[in-house]
């Protein structure tokens, strides 16, 4: 029964796609930047967001509108001045109709301004930092995501009201490692809990977490609470370990700490720590069943956090262009109109957009790794917490 | 151009010495330099009218470190640092102070001088590889504050800043080619007015200082003084490169001050030539376009990047502007 729904919404959406081809013969291909830092801390991330973007692009046998769409890349290596000159290079040479990707915060803000000025959509992937859809809001940038609150204010209030009373921070000295964990210690600390000390270490240059961790271990707190990802993580869970605390002061996070994309470098230490995560690879949905299905088929390896997130990138981007018939609007600040105004069934769960377009969480879970006789890691379900709301903040009207 | 300089050769054969010759190949180049610059954007595609902003504000920025390693034998590793300053100056005046843009730009220069005395005052004190550390050691200390400080919004840095108002002349200084100009023109103010320093009484001094400066002392120059004239030109020159910058992108944050920027102009100085006026200009197009084309090329670009800087070095051992120099000197 299922089947054949599905089958016959394809069979009209060819349909559909072959009329609009006779339309739309003699107009060129639609460009899409696709900007990332794949090289560096969070390159490991980065190439799971790449995919998870193919994936959303292939299910649309990449055209729409009967427009062929090709992805330019670029990579943007974690530094606002580099994001700044590969944007330019892809607006003004490669003449992109719009830029999506961006991991890092910093690099979000000068980009995001940039494309204000020029007038450019600008379709943000992961750049978590409050800030970006509230103070540098802009009509012309959205973001598929979520903002830091969305994610880790009520997970501030979960592990409070769940026999946590006093915590350590510890994250990257920078945007978004600041906006998660300020949004955690907030939640937290409303709901009764004790930050008991922040430590926060240079972003991109801290090797090793050996002062970090004495201090912590010297705080007397239940947990550390923390936000790495990329190989930053990797290296924290490890020498957390090595200095035997994972029993008196386990490493609580989020699954950039845990990272799936990780987990071969982690081995066994994978198992058992609760993290926070807002995809569930094993979730029954059908958004969830397709992505997974057509992820092993293109990479015969199963999808994780970040390829859901690029997923969720170019799916936004492909539903808005189908809205537009696959034509950029000459008003460029329409097409993420158009995008806000999107309510889409996507892989984590219902997606929508608040007023200054950033993406909202429906959910947000708590998983813990175990290993079944086999040998395999499965994230196992513990609980489940509604996504926040973001800071208010956007003072621009669009 | 190049049947400008045929005849340039032709009639310097004849009757005039070798340095007139090089003198008037200068003139011609400059010249068409000049020319191309003004034509570029009807010339060419709005990304190369973005490129050659990006090498100007290099070029400024060169400029102002070519005064200290090139004229003065100094080789820091700080100026990262003003131009970080720079940057965070009219950011500060603009956004946080709301002081208009005319405003902030002669008070950031202002600042930047007396911090630069200072800071001069201290550094000059050391010279050679001490002076290389001190100067990144003062350098990292701004970058420190401008990363913690909320002032500055941390590790997001300011974002807003905003380029001079051209509504009186009836033209927005947003579109890329109004920009073009006005960095134009303060390019060749900047890079006419480092050149005369160096050119000057003052910069005689600054040579000698160079070439002795044990000599220089003998000869009643109050050395110190001199090198911390040198070390605040630069810094102020180095903070309208930042200026700039930051107006270019609409805003600053600390990398704009990190070493390695500091680093990167200290190459465009020995890529281009420490000796010539050119230099730095020169240093900072091959720095930016060789990046840019690798980049462009191969995401392993840094890699190539680096094999082409020790070619570079190995072969042009005073950088390329003198090995065109002399290149066209041992013509017959």
């Amino acid at each position: 029964m299922k089947r054949t729904g599905i089958l016959a919404a394809a069979m009209l959406f060819a349909a559909g796609a072959a009329s609009q081809v006779a339309l739309a013969e003699d107009l060129p291909p639609l460009k899409i930047g696709l900007m990332l830092p794949y090289k560096g801390v969070y390159a490991v991330p980065s190439e799971g967001i790449d995919r998870g973007f193919q994936v959303a692009l292939a299910e649309y046998g990449n055209s729409v509108g009967g427009r062929r769409v090709e992805v330019v890349r670029a990579d943007d290596e974690l530094t606002p001045n580099v994001g700044v000159q590969q944007f330019n290079r892809l607006v003004q040479l490669e003449k992109v109709d719009l830029v999506a990707g961006v991991v890092s915060s910093s690099v979000g803000i000068a980009v995001s301004g940039l494309a204000d000025k020029a007038a450019t959509p600008l379709v943000l992937v992961n750049t978590f930092a409050d800030e970006i859809t509230a103070k540098f809001c802009s009509p012309y940038v959205a973001r598929t995501s979520f903002s830091a609150n969305g994610f880790q204010y009520n997970s501030g209030k979960y592990w409070a009201t769940h026999g946590i009373r006093t915590a350590v921070i510890m994250g990257p000295d920078y945007s978004a490692g600041h906006s998660f964990l300020d949004a955690f210690k907030r939640g937290f600390q409303e709901a009764g809990g004790k930050i008991v000390q922040e430590i926060w270490t240079p972003f991109q240059k801290t090797k090793d977490w050996g002062a970090a961790l004495t201090q912590a271990s010297n705080s007397g707190a239940q947990i550390i609470y923390s936000f790495y990802a990329g190989a930053e993580a990797v290296q924290l869970v490890k020498q957390h370990a090595d200095f035997g605390l994972r029993e008196k002061l386990p490493l609580v996070g989020d699954h950039w700490i845990y990272d799936q994309l990780n987990w071969s470098a982690l081995g066994d230490l994978i198992v058992g720590p609760e993290f926070i995560t807002t995809y569930l690879p094993t979730a029954k949905t059908e958004a969830n069943e397709r992505f997974v299905a057509r992820y092993r088929e293109m990479f015969r390896q199963d999808p994780e956090v970040n390829a859901e997130l690029g997923y969720d990138n170019g799916k936004a981007i492909m539903l808005t262009l189908e809205k537009l018939g696959g034509r950029i609007p000459a008003d460029k600040s329409q097409f993420i109109a158009t995008m806000r105004g999107l309510v889409f069934d996507s892989p984590r769960g219902k997606v929508r957009f608040n007023a200054s377009n950033s993406a909202l969480l429906e959910k947000v879970y708590v998983v813990k790794i175990k290993k079944d006789p086999a040998g395999n890691l499965l994230p196992t379900y513990v609980d489940e917490f509604a996504g926040a709301e973001d800071l208010p903040g956007c003072t621009k009207s669009f | 151009m190049s049947e400008e300089v045929t005849i340039a050769r032709t009639t310097a054969r004849d009757d005039i010495s070798p340095a007139a010759q090089v003198r008037r190949a200068t003139f011609v180049l400059v010249g068409s330099a000049v020319l191309g610059a003004l034509a570029l954007p009807w010339l060419s595609t709005s990304y190369a009218t973005t490129l050659a902003i990006e090498i100007m504000i290099a070029a400024i920025f060169a400029s102002g470190i070519n005064l200290l390693v090139g004229t003065t034998g100094l080789v820091s590793l700080g100026q990262g640092m003003f131009l970080g300053l720079g940057g965070y100056g009219i950011g500060i005046g603009t956004t946080v102070l709301g002081l208009p843009l005319w405003l902030s730009v002669p008070a950031t220069l202002v600042l930047v001088a007396t911090l630069a005395a200072a800071i001069g005052a201290v550094c000059t004190r050391t010279r050679g590889v001490e002076f290389l550390l001190i100067t990144l050691a003062f350098s990292q200390m701004f970058y420190g504050a401008a990363i913690k400080l909320r002032l500055t919004n941390g590790s997001d840095g300011m974002s807003g800043i905003p380029r001079p108002d051209l509504g009186l002349l009836g033209l927005n200084a947003d579109s890329p080619v109004v920009f073009y100009y006005y960095i134009l023109l303060v390019t060749m103010l900047a890079v006419a007015a480092v050149w005369r320093i160096a050119e000057s009484p003052f910069g005689s001094v600054l040579a000698a200082i160079r070439e002795s400066e044990r000599r220089a002392a003998a000869m009643g120059y109050a050395v110190s003084s001199y090198k911390v004239g040198a070390f605040v030109v630069a810094a102020v020159t180095c903070a309208v490169a930042g200026i700039l910058q930051s107006q270019y992108t609409y805003f600053i944050n600390p990398d704009s001050m990190s070493w390695q920027l500091s680093g990167e102009g200290v190459l465009m100085v020995i890529i281009g030539s420490t000796t010539a006026v050119a230099g730095p200009l020169v240093g900072a197009a091959v720095f930016v376009l060789a990046k840019q084309g690798l980049s462009v090329l191969t995401t392993e670009y840094m890699l190539f990047f680096g094999i082409f800087f020790m070619l570079v070095v190995a072969f042009f051992r005073n950088g390329v502007v003198e090995a065109f120099k002399s290149a066209f000197r041992s013509k017959p």
